[in-house]
């Protein structure tokens, strides 16, 4: 039997089910993308750890979230056309994980086109994402997609007589390039600080 | 062992410690009153409902700290003459912005929105455009000037109308 020194990590957290707070699906239709290029990674804290306590979260220390130059993607309210999620993928080497976010673009318009291929050409993005489950209280409303490895866009097709003419645009972590993580919890403070944070982006 | 203790231990280390479960509970039914709506712990399954509790625990002792340093903070700013002034009127008043670490709301002191404005040249513009009324420091002393003259007149022509 390993020594549980000896081993990477070890299970913490108990998996207990709260009465008063049932799990809720689906996520805000607003979805904030960040250029990788744009995140400095001197302004983030990033606490992973499993030895007394689980943290699992990510954190802005930089002075100004504009400075992120985030894009905004939008949903109809009270539909479901943003989503997002994470598979996990075996390795040789550890288990990785792939997310993705989809979104989607409003028609063929010139700015979707555009979009398409700057992501075409190599754009990669973060998304940060508010769930409609947000915890108990607010603790973990906000998840950050794609942090180590970045979005791109995956296989689209666009048919006219489709999806109302609206281009559904998946974003994902691609073979090769998967996150070593499932996505961060993004936390400052409290609800109302990682709120403004995310509306401030 | 002190409340901050138990909380710097985390709730899982106080969960699976039967003495260190019993003084936890001790002191969240002290400090039910200042927690929970009710006063008191809510009924149901607690044990369902550790982490929730805990967390609402350990924020509530975490403040009590910050109430104290504020409260150190006070005193000793009461020496130098506390100034905190909103001069301002925000276009909405339930605009928040993250900024330097902290939320920026109605209320917010003078001096911390004006930051946030001359943070960067190219967002100024933008950023005042929050503002129905821009904080006093940031007002244009021409226009102000302007206004008081007109103010002036206005009352004197009224004056006159009586007269």
């Amino acid at each position: 039997m390993a020594n549980c020194a000896d081993v990477c990590a070890t299970l913490v957290n108990d998996f207990l089910y709260d009465c008063n707070n049932k799990s809720t699906g689906g996520i805000e239709q607003v979805v904030k993308l960040v250029n990788r290029c744009d995140i400095d990674i001197s302004d983030w804290d990033i606490a992973v750890s499993s030895e007394t306590a689980c943290y699992h979260q990510i954190a802005y220390t930089g002075e100004d979230p504009t400075d992120l130059n985030a894009v905004k993607a939008q949903g109809i309210p009270g539909k479901r056309l943003l989503n997002a999620g994470f598979n996990s993928v075996d390795q040789d080497y550890g288990t990785y994980f792939t997310h993705f976010v989809n979104i989607f673009g409003q028609g063929l318009s010139e700015a979707t086109l555009c979009n398409i291929r700057d992501l075409a050409n190599g754009a990669d993005v973060v998304a940060f994402v508010e769930q409609k489950d947000k915890g108990s209280d607010g603790e973990s409303a906000f998840l950050v997609y794609g942090f180590d490895a970045g979005l791109k866009l995956g296989d689209i097709t666009y048919d006219s007589n489709e999806n109302n003419g609206n281009t559904p645009l998946p974003l994902t972590t691609k073979d090769d390039d998967l996150e070593k993580n499932p996505p961060y919890v993004l936390k400052m403070t409290d609800y109302e600080t990682t709120k403004a944070f995310f509306e401030s982006l | 062992m002190t409340r901050k203790e138990l909380v710097k231990l985390g709730s899982n280390k106080v969960r699976k410690n039967s003495k260190l479960t019993a003084k936890y509970v001790n002191y969240l039914k002290e400090d039910a009153a200042y927690i929970y709506k009710s006063g008191k712990i809510p009924e149901g399954c607690f044990g369902c409902q550790f982490s929730s509790h805990f967390a609402k625990w350990s924020r509530y002792v975490n403040s009590l700290d910050q109430e104290m340093a504020n409260k150190k903070e006070v005193t000793m700013a009461n020496k130098k003459e506390v100034t905190n002034t909103s001069t301002y009127k925000l276009k909405d008043s339930k605009t928040k912005i993250f900024f330097k670490g902290s939320v920026l709301k109605n209320g917010s002191d003078d001096k911390l929105w004006i930051d946030f404005i001359k943070h960067n040249k190219d967002r100024e513009k933008a950023r005042k455009e929050l503002f129905e009324v821009l904080p006093k420091d940031l007002q244009p002393k021409n226009a102000s000037k302007a206004k008081e003259v007109k103010d002036k007149e206005e009352v004197t022509t009224k004056e006159d109308e009586q007269k």
